[in-house]
């Protein structure tokens, strides 16, 4: 019977086939959304930044987010991921490495708002936002992509972390480093 | 004598997906001559030469069976070869995709300025595709400390 619709409307089937991958990924994305409210990973990160913060003996408010750097050149991608923290006067900044389990830091670094020149952001109020930190001389500090809704793709993309609340929060608080 | 941090060896269930990668090649070159049966005496002989040697690349992957990958203070030892570092976070994880052989795990000191023949051979480079966890056990290891 599939045969026979294969051979009689192939078109059609191409684009059945289409229309259901194209759902299955809507499917799970939403399931990745739901389980990135509260997920380990986004628990992970808010530990991993509480820890960071007190090392710093920086007891002040601060908005914490999960943010990365992709570059795409033909078959081979590099990505960076961040766990950054940013309180008035100051940005900590830590690269995280995701193994299959486990999640680790490397050594944080801080960026002063004194050194910052020029902030660059994508136009307000989408679901993600392109970030550049420039310092006096035009150097590029900082680049990376913040986004509210981050799932799972595939394996530069390894975490279920939706940050609405937070995202927003940043945003605003970086409005006062411009 | 530097400290030993961990010792890792061979997932054999990577190893043989991995065979199981490079089989395809091998048995497709065997499904086609068996559909097209030749009579030439020549074509016979480059043909089994070539499923020979298609075997053996299948079946390379067993060489890898018995090594040892070993985390120490300030390197990284997977038999003749080592990185050195002075900073875990100067150690670069990469995912290299590859046409025949699959997704491969590397990793090399990215502060190392290197030679454009090491830089096209790769020969900074150490391959922890068929390591058990490796990734995982650096950073238990060497970072979140």
């Amino acid at each position: 019977m599939i045969d026979r619709m294969i051979n009689e409307h192939p078109v059609l089937m191409f684009f059945g086939a289409f229309a259901i991958f194209v759902l299955i990924i809507w499917i799970k994305s939403c399931i990745d959304e739901k389980k990135g409210i509260d997920s380990p990973e986004k628990q992970k990160v808010k530990e991993i930044l509480q820890k960071i913060m007190q090392e710093h003996d920086d007891f002040r408010e601060y908005v914490f987010v999960y943010a990365y750097r992709r570059d795409s050149h033909a078959r081979s991608v590099k990505c960076w991921y961040y766990a950054i923290a940013l309180t008035v006067d100051k940005m900590y900044v830590v690269p995280l490495i995701f193994g299959d389990k486990e999640i680790g830091h490397s050594y944080t670094i801080v960026i002063e708002k004194d050194i910052v020149d020029v902030v660059e952001t994508s136009k307000p109020g989408g679901p993600m936002h392109a970030l550049k930190f420039s310092d006096g001389n035009g150097d590029v500090i900082l680049e990376i992509t913040l986004e509210e809704k981050n799932t799972k793709l595939d394996k530069t993309y390894p975490v279920n972390i939706v940050q609405v609340e937070e995202t927003r929060a940043f945003m605003q608080m970086l409005e006062q480093w411009k | 004598m530097e400290r030993k941090l961990a010792e890792i060896k061979v997932e054999k269930k990577k190893i043989l997906i991995n065979i199981a990668i490079r089989s395809i090649w091998f048995l497709i070159v065997a499904f086609a001559c068996i559909i097209n049966e030749s009579a030439n005496k020549k074509a016979e002989i480059a043909i089994t030469i070539i499923l020979i040697l298609l075997l053996g690349f299948a079946l390379f992957p067993l060489i890898h069976l018995k090594d040892v990958l070993v985390y120490y203070e300030n390197k990284i030892v997977l038999k003749n070869k080592q990185i050195t570092f002075n900073n875990p976070s100067e150690i670069q994880w990469r995912r290299v995709k590859t046409y025949f052989t699959g997704t491969r795990i590397k990793i090399n000191n990215s502060t190392v300025q290197e030679s454009f023949l090491k830089f096209m051979f790769c020969s900074n480079d150490i391959d922890v595709t068929y390591m058990k966890d490796a990734k995982d056990t650096f950073i238990r290891c060497y970072l979140n400390q």
